[in-house]
């Protein structure tokens, strides 16, 4: 049976706006409660089961009840067809839905004000929220050292990305996660240190997972996920209050994928303060 | 020496057969053996394989024969053993699966699946064509499995199909996807945007396993038969099918796939795909195309068809070759050897041909006897062949063919490489490698031990997904020393690169299509739903088709199939052509109504004369049981009471008078169904017996018995010494009058239903059992007869005593009520329900409302059942008596549920063996009378209607719960038992009605 298609106003990032118009085919590469991710070109490309959910740098947002009929009968590896006006999963029965409307939204990392006291607020407040406790680096011995490293010794070196990339556990392993919050930081702050053309060399050394991969070449493009957006602007009117929302939000990001990235975020403060 | 053991009525399917016949012949002892249903076509392979019987050439269709050559009896015991074994093996697995609703019948199957969208066809092909046409009837597309339909049925079935907006899949279709749904032998295909077309099984099967491996996906595959693209069949599938997929939204690229069509259907098929919206990639096996052409990209092998279709749908530049090189490492090459090809896939060993002839220009393939190529001892084999298939099955189930095969070439010296297609998917064997490997390693380890150049390339078609492990396949092969190919066009590429030889495929550009091109017809509103919506299949025959629609998203009715009356091809087709006339149905129904709406009455007890205008006359007349009947076919229990009863009457002073003229023809015979009545077992009634009557109130018709005497010593049964003269005389001269005049107290009589209605509450079913009944008409009639003035006490309280003490006594009472009611519904002579059944103790009669009075006979069966001590089945008489009239009225057997206990003393086993017995009942019946509601039976009524065309049909012969007489005259009953009415006569009625009707039956 196919399934009647149904039809959904979408959200999406701006950044997957080509992969989105070209007319693909993609397979579908893992399947979650409340997403799932879609192997496009070698791109992925997340799809979230509603609004509500903080739009990612390479994903859309569509609505609860299409993402739920579609879900029902998706296997990993199954195929969907995408194009700018509907998108077609190959499933039994075949399902897909209609897009009503599509708004892509800006993801580009915005300039974090450089004033030291913007930056060291936000590193209390993230040594306040007990980042490190909560990440994946925390049952991992070798990361963990890693992480002492870095912070003790106030520096990110090339061994050091080489080590972080695609270490631990998950579809994002904290290592990755880890790496994209100091380049995150680091364009946000425009270039204090130069580690992006060193991780760019190290990940032709090292691999990954397919869904680090693609957020790898997400955050050097100088895209993120939602929320940093949001709290980069807290940290930017130094608003203590949302930076603390902003964080436990972030916390509760993925397994442990949003505590990594806040501990890459709060090593990298700790290099540059 | 052979030894054969029929199993009558066991009805297996022919693939499970086949196993079981393997399975036997591996038995110590056995010189050989073999297992199948008796049909004429078994016969002749049984005949061939020197296990023809005399026991064999009388079995039926519907038996199930098993035929062993040993020299030791103990060997036969072993084979039923194994038999049994396997065959209650599968039913358990049966039970104990979660499978689906099982039905028997069409009826019940559309019942089940009103919205069922298409038939599953997969029996033997003598019977398909009719399966076919049956569901085209029910509006359902088919996919027929099952082969050897004659070209004229296809061409005839696949016009009636177009004529009704539906597609016929096959014949001889043995895989297909609807809605990425796995049909028949099929692999797990991802889901995708490609549609197939093929008239090629395994050539669909590689197709679609190569576009999964390259990360595509198909939504249907849709199989049209090896025939469909003949000019006699004109591509009609092929064409619904392709214009279906070009109206379906989610197929991106189009794939067909055919050995070389007839030139003007070929033209015809080009024509169509040039003028599609969507690409297609085709491939004519066999055929080297140059270019692409148009719309339409040509393929020479299945790879690449596969290879353009993944491009396509993924919307990638089409390459102009395909060609992949090689890489195996060929050490020495073995340019003075030979290809063995010993395929499984008919397709695959096609393509094999192809390539070798063409490579090493081995000129045009063949295909005679098995091989498609065999040419200065290159050979290539299809194994599925006919040649190697009959009475055996296919190699992709058994591979036994394979291994012999894989001996005898290793034998042949100039054998440098053997190919084999390793096929996967659901209808497969669970696991070919296994099967295979002791003769893959016992010849490759031979080789090595020979130093002999030999190497063995498979390919294996199939997917991760398949039930199959597809990974562990490849590895255990290769573990063996097997070189394994991606596809069996790169294993052919490396046998020829062994024998020197690498042919390279030549570009192939795209040029313009300038010829005529054609409208595409929208596909029929079915063919559209078909391939958009829920896949609902009625899977007819081999049950193990429905295991990938179920596992899959489909549903899925499994319709356990056995053929219909027994096979015989005059009675297929008169019931084929019944089914097809409505107006029978109408005409049955009315009959039923009339059964039902009956109201019998028990109105008088009077002199048989008084009632029977034919009996008052000096004429020494008798009434006798069953059909008309000649005096020198009577039997012992009729004998014995015709001699009782002209001593009854004083026409004979004693036995020998009586028998003396008996034989002189002084008596006349009249059957008591002639003149309005009915009698037990000889049914002997003489002018002055006292006769119950019964009034249907309906519209006045009558029905008369004589009265119970009890039983043991009695007239009925034969017996006729002077204590049963006397009772007979007792009856007459009091119990008759007493009743007649405490009945004439009703106002209307005594209301018969109301008594069976209670009574079959109460474990009553009429025949058998009647005590219920019985206690009840005496609590009615009892204060009538105290009542009485101008009898005597000792009159009533002999009268109330005797009825007291008679259990049975309500059965002749029930007995004239079937008489009274089927005579009424007689009246409407239509149709083909059962208005008499009856027996003389050697014909078992029928009669249906259509043909009127005609009786319709066939040697009659003898009861089995439990006897009195002393007695045995030898003592038994063949079936006698009128009685059976309670189950043409839908009680006495057909009603056993209602009397559970009854089971046990008529030799069945218990409350399940009643139900069973009344549930196999209602298959024959075409409906259920509410005023008998039978509270053991979830309060169903009981059965109304026996259809004579559901007997013949289904070979289910009604039951009847009966006494037994003692075959020799003057004994009386000796047991009592069931015994069923042959189908026989029930096929005379309905071969004569279809005469009446004017229909074609020869």
């Amino acid at each position: 049976m196919n399934k009647p298609i149904l039809a959904t106003d979408v959200k999406a990032s701006a950044y997957i706006k080509p992969f989105l118009e070209a007319e693909l085919m993609g397979k579908i590469h893992s399947v979650f409660d409340h997403g799932l991710n879609i192997l496009l070109n070698k791109q992925l490309i997340y799809v979230g089961d509603s609004f509500q959910q903080p739009l990612s740098s390479v994903g859309i947002l569509i609505e609860a009840n299409v993402f739920k009929s579609i879900k029902e009968n998706l296997e990993v590896n199954q195929l969907v067809k995408i194009t700018n006006q509907q998108w077609v999963f190959y499933t039994r029965p075949i399902v897909g839905f209609k897009i009503n409307t599509i708004k892509y939204h800006d993801l580009n990392i915005p300039k974090l004000d450089s004033n030291s006291k913007h930056l060291q607020l936000l590193l209390h407040r993230l040594e306040n929220n007990t980042i490190y406790e909560v990440s994946g680096f925390h049952e991992n011995q070798r990361l963990t050292e890693l992480f002492h490293k870095i912070t003790n010794e106030k520096k990110l070196e090339r061994a050091d990305i080489f080590l972080l990339i695609g270490s631990g556990i998950g579809l994002t392993p904290s290592g990755d996660d880890f790496l994209q919050g100091i380049i995150m930081m680091e364009q946000a702050l425009a270039k204090q240190t130069n580690y992006l053309p060193l991780l760019v060399e190290e990940l032709e050394n090292r691999n990954t997972t397919d869904i680090s991969q693609s957020y790898y070449k997400a955050v050097l493009a100088g895209q993120v996920n939602e929320q940093w957006l949001t709290l980069i602007q807290a940290v930017n009117e130094k608003d203590e209050k949302a930076i603390d929302e902003s964080i436990q939000r972030l916390k509760k990001y993925g397994h442990t994928s949003g505590a990594d990235t806040l501990l890459g975020v709060q090593a990298y403060l700790n290099i540059i303060l | 020496m052979l030894h054969t053991v029929v199993q009558k009525n066991n009805y297996q399917d022919s693939i499970n057969l086949m196993l079981l016949s393997n399975s036997i012949n591996e038995l110590d002892g056995v010189v050989k053996g073999q297992v199948m249903m008796a049909t004429d076509a078994n016969k002749d392979i049984f005949k061939a394989g020197g296990l023809y019987t005399e026991e064999l050439e009388a079995a039926s269709p519907n038996d199930l024969a098993i035929v062993v050559d040993t020299d030791d009896e103990a060997v036969v015991e072993k084979v039923v053993e194994e038999v049994d074994r396997f065959l209650s093996d599968l039913s358990s697995k049966k039970e104990s699966s979660d499978g689906p609703q099982a039905v028997d019948n069409w009826k019940d199957a559309l019942d089940e699946m009103p919205d069922a969208n298409l038939a599953l066809i997969s029996v033997p092909g003598i019977y398909a064509a009719d399966e076919i046409e049956t569901a085209l009837d029910n509006n359902l597309h088919v996919f027929s499995f099952s082969d050897n339909v004659t070209v004229e049925d296809e061409v005839r079935l696949k016009a009636i199909a177009r004529e009704k907006g539906l597609m016929l899949m096959g014949p001889d279709c043995g895989t297909g996807l609807i809605s990425s749904i796995p049909l028949a032998f099929t692999n797990v295909i991802n889901p995708g945007n490609i549609g197939v077309v093929g008239a090629s099984g395994t050539g669909i099967q590689e197709v679609t396993t190569i576009i999964d491996h390259l990360g595509g996906g198909v939504v249907h595959a849709i199989g049209t038969g090896g025939r469909d693209l003949s000019e006699s069949v004109d591509a009609v599938t092929m064409l619904d099918a392709i214009s279906g997929l070009e109206h379906h939204e989610f197929t991106d690229v189009i794939v067909v796939i055919s050995k070389p069509p007839a030139e003007a259907v070929k033209n015809k098929v080009i024509e169509t795909l040039q003028s599609l919206s969507k690409p297609v990639v085709a491939i004519f096996l066999g055929e080297k195309p140059m270019e692409h052409i148009g719309n339409v990209y040509f393929a020479y092998t299945l790879e690449e068809t596969a290879q353009i279709a993944v491009d396509l749908a993924n919307g990638n530049e089409i390459k102009a070759n395909y060609y992949e090189p090689i890489t195996y490492e060929v050490e020495k090459l073995m340019t003075d050897k030979t290809v063995k090809g010993l395929y499984s896939g008919g397709t695959l060993a096609s393509e094999a041909a192809t390539l070798v002839a063409d490579a090493l220009d081995l000129g045009d393939i063949q295909n005679e006897d098995g091989y498609i190529l065999n040419e200065k001892g290159f050979e290539i084999v299809d194994l599925g062949d006919d040649v190697y298939t009959q009475g055996r099955p296919h190699p992709m189930i058994d591979p036994d063919v394979r291994i012999e095969k894989i001996h005898e070439v290793y034998e042949d010296e100039t054998t440098g490489v053997v190919l084999l297609d390793i096929v996967l998917g659901y209808g497969a064997h669970a696991d070919m490698v296994g099967a295979l490997e002791p003769a893959l390693t016992e010849v490759l380890n031979k080789a090595k031990e020979d130093a002999r150049d030999f190497k063995i390339i498979a390919s294996v078609v199939g997917t991760t997904n398949d039930p199959q492990n597809y990974t562990d396949s490849i590895k255990r092969l290769e573990e063996m020393g097997v070189i394994v190919e991606s596809s069996n066009a790169r294993a052919i590429r490396l046998a020829l690169k062994m024998m020197g030889v690498e042919p390279e495929l030549n570009n192939k550009e795209l040029v313009a299509y300038d010829k005529e091109r054609v409208d595409i017809q929208e596909p029929s509103e079915k063919v559209f739903e078909l391939l958009n919506e829920q896949l609902k299949v009625i899977n007819i025959g081999i049950e193990s088709f429905t295991e990938p629609i179920n596992n899959f998203g489909g549903e899925v009715v499994q319709f356990d199939w056995r053929p219909k009356a027994g096979g015989n091809q005059k009675l297929i087709k008169i019931l084929n052509a019944m089914d097809r006339m409505p107006e029978i149905d109408v005409a049955n129904e009315k009959v039923v109504a009339r059964l039902k709406e009956s109201q019998p009455h028990l109105i008088d007890v009077k002199p048989a004369y008084e009632l029977i205008p034919e009996l008052n006359t000096d004429e020494k007349i008798i009434l006798h049981a069953g059909p008309p009947m000649e005096f020198e076919n009577v039997t012992g229990p009729a004998l014995g009471a015709m001699i009782g009863a002209l001593k009854f009457e004083g026409w004979a002073k004693d036995d020998e008078d009586a028998q003396r003229q008996l034989e002189n023809g002084e008596v006349r015979f009249i059957p008591c169904h002639h003149v309005g009545a009915v009698g037990p077992m000889g049914g002997i009634t003489t002018k002055n017996f006292p006769m119950l009557a019964i009034e249907n109130k309906t519209d006045g018709t009558t029905g008369y018995c004589i009265m119970n005497e009890g039983i043991g010593t009695v007239l009925r049964f034969g017996a006729n010494g002077p204590d049963v003269i006397r009772r007979l005389e007792w009856q007459r001269d009091v119990l008759g009058p007493v009743l007649s005049k405490a009945l004439a107290t009703f106002e209307e009589g005594l209301n018969v239903n109301s008594i069976i209605s209670q009574a079959i509450t109460m474990g009553d079913e009429f025949h058998q059992r009647n005590i219920a009944a019985s206690a009840l008409f005496l609590r009615e009639i009892s204060p009538a007869i105290t009542s009485l003035t101008d009898v005597s006490d000792n009159e009533k309280q002999e009268s109330i005593q005797f009825l007291a003490d008679t259990d049975q006594f309500f059965l002749n009472i029930a007995m004239a009520t079937g008489k009274a009611i089927v005579d009424y519904a007689r009246k409407i002579e239509e149709g083909t329900i059962i208005t008499t059944m009856s027996r003389n103790g050697y014909e078992f009669g029928v009669r249906i409302a259509g043909m009127g009075d005609e009786w319709f006979t066939a040697p009659v069966n003898t009861p089995k059942g439990l006897y009195f001590t002393g007695y045995t089945e030898e003592d038994g008489n063949p079936d006698i008596g009128d009685s059976a009239i309670t189950e043409t009225i839908g009680l006495g057997g057909v009603a056993m549920i209602a009397a559970p206990g009854v089971t046990r003393f008529v030799g069945s086993g218990g409350f399940q063996d009643a139900l069973d017995t009344s549930n196999r009942m209602e298959k024959i019946f075409i409906d259920n009378n509410s005023t008998w509601s039978i509270p053991t039976w979830d309060f169903k009524g009981a059965l109304i209607g026996l259809d004579a065309r559901k007997v013949v049909e289904t070979g289910i012969e009604p039951i009847i719960n009966t006494g037994i007489a003692h075959k020799k005259a003057g004994v009386g009953q000796v047991g009592a038992g069931t015994v069923t009415a042959p189908v026989q006569a029930f096929e005379k009625a309905l071969v004569a009605y279809a005469k009446k009707l004017g229909l074609d039956i020869e």
